[in-house]
């Protein structure tokens, strides 16, 4: 048996992802990025921005719509893979990835999706989508390979997808695509599982009920408690329930990110039918949806435009992170709800305007989330112009905007003087003048500043020292990536009083001696994340704790070093520092 | 410590604290509304509810009297957590018709952490099942046609989590 099993490997290719991924800086990677679906992806590293409780300190973090329906396993991410030919699977390999492996909760499997139109469309005879696996995240899983059975060994696949929870990673993941192997079962081996539910009758007896003579409104007190697919059972228990557990009081918040796979136009139809006043509307990730053919994309476009439309007094909170139907008509829609404090369109690339030909209606937005989207500086000066309640800016990986820092902070700096967390984390990479960073300096107000992957091309220590000066309130900042920060600049951040979160990843070439300077000055600091920073030399290495897949290797004189440090630092929580990348380095 | 004394469905009084009464919002607009406080032979009737529940009831009352107050916000509402603490689920562990007079009893008496915690607890009993599998926990009869249930499991296909 093994034999068979070990000759039947197959490669998948990335095909679309979260957008918690993105590609490492390599040398082949200067072309713009772009994630098409009909570009392969398979020969990138992707850095997996997110893990543990390092990244989820910020106020930008989502909170849930409907609490019922949160995610017992916690998936936040996912990457979804295809493969050249059906298989039957058995397992599936995530090998040398950090702990990225420990974090997948769910396997999904579907077969016969089809790219038309750049939409991926389920074919006549493909079979939906199907739970394969799935189970809690697993803390620091340090194996080099982690093999994931695969429930129902029956199934004909030819795309996967992988859910992930970064909360039990416990330092700086990566995801090889080309590490993952799938083995394949003989295909003689099976069938279809009979997925149909057995019926089984129940003799109702006729006593007394207590559900029965309950009052309406303490049924809806019971019914509130309840998720999603619960809720929706108990409509189909008897007329009764039925009208209960349809009173829009129970919809006036949606969350239905979890079901993905079930939604189709029909069920956005149905629900902008019966619920008119809906404030909260989670509908991330229909990406791959239960569409069969392509004619019915037009119409999930339009059914959510229609969903929009309908509610768009009564929304305040939007999500729509990882949505592949969101087109320049939906974001339109959106465009004529008034009372939005919350937009989030993250990772959603097909659309291009904010607005057609109208006006924005939303004026009092204090989230808004344009992560990898295609929006360009104009739409978003726009938009920040007529929102000056703004709090929460997020424009992280966002191409369009490249080389516009200067223009969008002098309107933030105008028009939105309240912003508290500025996030736009690989956007404005090589800005010509350092200058413009001290525009942040107007912002009295941050509280967050997450500059990740985009240092202006010279670093000046007078950008941190205005910094401390102008913004007292800083509690996060992300530096990852600016390379070759000075002495100076490390010393002029000793001015940062407030801050708890300190993120150097990739500052190549930082000497000890002045991170350790810095932790005691920061007597606040929580958090400090110092993978691949500090020089080998640097470290005198004698007790290596050597693991080849840490590009740094870290000693136990740098950490009894990084610990001294702390007790020293007179500090009232304890200091958390992440020193090492989980992965292979290229 | 001022009493009250409250007298159930089937005759029987109890003696309180007024603190412990006070929780029941019902009570305590009653008290205030009709200056009641200083009385102590008063007795105060509860129609609705039976000795055994209300003895249960004011369990669950005196083991909370220090719990902070609930705000009645429909948002806080709408976005609740799940959570039941351990003594409660220890007093929960009641058969269903005690579970659901308990209910009656909180709503009655306007007791909102009762109410909330014991909705929970029946929340948890419909969760996760088929509507078959609800009827027969409650004994509800189906009053639905064939048709009728067809068209239902149909509109409700988007969110019929396996």
């Amino acid at each position: 048996m093994e034999s068979t099993f070990n000759k039947n490997v197959a490669s998948g290719k990335i095909r679309f992802l979260s957008s918690s991924f993105t590609p490492l800086p390599r040398v082949s990677v200067r072309r713009p990025f772009e994630r098409n679906l009909d570009q392969l992806l398979d020969d990138i590293f992707f850095d997996f921005r997110k893990f543990g409780t390092f990244c989820n300190y910020s106020l930008t973090v989502k909170q849930p719509y409907r609490i019922q329906d949160m995610d017992p396993l916690m998936a936040e991410d996912f990457f979804i893979i295809e493969y050249d030919k059906p298989l039957l699977a058995n397992s599936i390999v995530i090998h040398k990835n950090g702990n990225c492996q420990g974090a997948v909760v769910r396997v999904w499997g579907a077969f016969k999706y089809e790219l038309i139109s750049n939409v991926l469309c389920l074919l006549p005879s493909g079979k939906h989508w199907t739970l394969l696996w799935s189970g809690p995240a697993l803390e620091d899983f340090e194996h080099r390979a982690r093999t994931i059975p695969l429930n129902n060994p029956g199934f004909l696949i030819n795309v996967l997808k992988v859910e992930l929870s970064s909360k039990f990673i416990s330092y700086y993941p990566k995801l090889s695509p080309i590490q993952l192997d799938t083995t394949i079962l003989p295909e003689h081996s099976t069938e279809f599982p009979n997925d149909e539910d057995k019926k089984v009758e129940y003799q109702y007896l006729d006593v007394e009920t207590y559900a029965e003579s309950m009052p309406e409104e303490v049924m809806i007190e019971i019914f509130k408690n309840l998720d999603m697919a619960s809720l929706r059972k108990c409509t189909r228990v008897n007329k009764r329930w039925n009208v209960i557990a349809s009173n829009p009081i129970l919809y006036r918040n949606l969350d239905l990110s979890r079901f993905w796979h079930l939604i189709n136009p029909n069920s956005l139809m149905l629900i902008s039918k019966n619920y008119h006043h809906i404030k909260k509307l989670d509908l991330s990730n229909l990406s791959y949806c239960n569409i069969t053919y392509s004619s019915q994309h037009n119409s999930m476009d339009s059914a959510l435009q229609r969903l929009i439309y309908t509610c768009r007094n009564s929304l305040t909170h939007l999500c729509l992170n990882n949505n592949f139907f969101v087109t320049n008509d939906v974001v339109t829609t959106i465009a004529e709800c008034p009372n939005l404090l919350e937009l989030r369109l993250q990772n959603t690339l097909n659309w291009t305007t904010l607005s057609i030909d109208k006006e924005i209606k939303y004026h009092s937005l204090e989230t808004l989330d344009l992560s990898t989207t295609r929006i360009c500086a104009n739409d978003l000066v726009n938009v920040l112009k007529k929102n000056s309640n703004l709090l929460n800016l997020l424009i992280e990986s966002n191409l369009n905007l490249r080389g516009t820092l200067d223009l969008i902070l002098d309107t933030v700096t105008k028009y939105n003087t309240q912003l508290k967390c500025w996030c736009s984390w690989k956007t404005f990479i090589q800005e010509r003048t350092p200058e413009t960073f001290y525009k942040f300096g107007h912002l009295t107000n941050l509280e967050e500043l997450e500059l990740g992957r985009s240092p202006p091309c010279e670093i000046k220590s007078s950008i941190f020292s205005t910094l401390a000066e102008h913004c007292p309130k800083l509690r996060r900042l992300v530096l990852c990536g600016w390379i070759k920060l000075g002495a100076d600049s490390i010393q002029a951040m000793h001015g940062f009083k407030e801050l708890i979160l300190l993120d150097l990843k990739f500052c190549f070439i930082l000497k000890l001696d002045w991170l350790k300077k810095l932790i005691i000055a920061l007597p606040k600091l929580q958090f400090l994340d110092i993978t691949n920073c500090v020089k080998d030399e640097e470290v005198q290495i004698t007790n290596v704790v050597t693991n080849r897949m840490e590009n740094i290797p870290m000693t136990q004189q740098l950490q009894q070093q990084l610990s001294i440090v702390e007790r020293h630092g007179d500090r009232e929580e304890p200091l958390e520092v992440v020193k090492k990348a989980g992965g292979q380095f290229a | 410590m001022p009493q009250i004394k409250l007298q159930s469905s089937d005759g029987e009084v109890f003696p309180i604290d007024v603190e412990i009464a006070k929780m029941s919002t019902t009570l305590k607009t009653m008290l205030e509304d009709l200056g009641m406080e200083d009385d102590d032979d008063e007795i105060v009737p509860l129609p609705n509810v039976n000795a055994a529940i209300l003895r249960k009831v004011l369990e669950w009352c005196t083991a909370h009297r220090h719990d902070p107050p609930i705000v009645d916000d429909p948002n806080i509402l709408d976005t609740r957590t799940n959570n039941i603490t351990c003594w409660d689920a220890e007093f929960l562990k009641v058969d269903q018709g005690t579970l659901f007079e308990l209910i009656l009893a909180a709503n009655y008496l306007d007791i909102r952490g009762l109410l909330d915690v014991a909705c929970k607890s029946v929340a948890t009993l419909i969760s996760g099942k088929t509507p078959e599998d609800i009827r027969k926990t409650f004994n509800i009869k189906n009053d639905f046609t064939p048709e009728e249930e067809e068209e239902i499991r149909k509109e409700n296909e988007c969110c019929a989590e396996k």
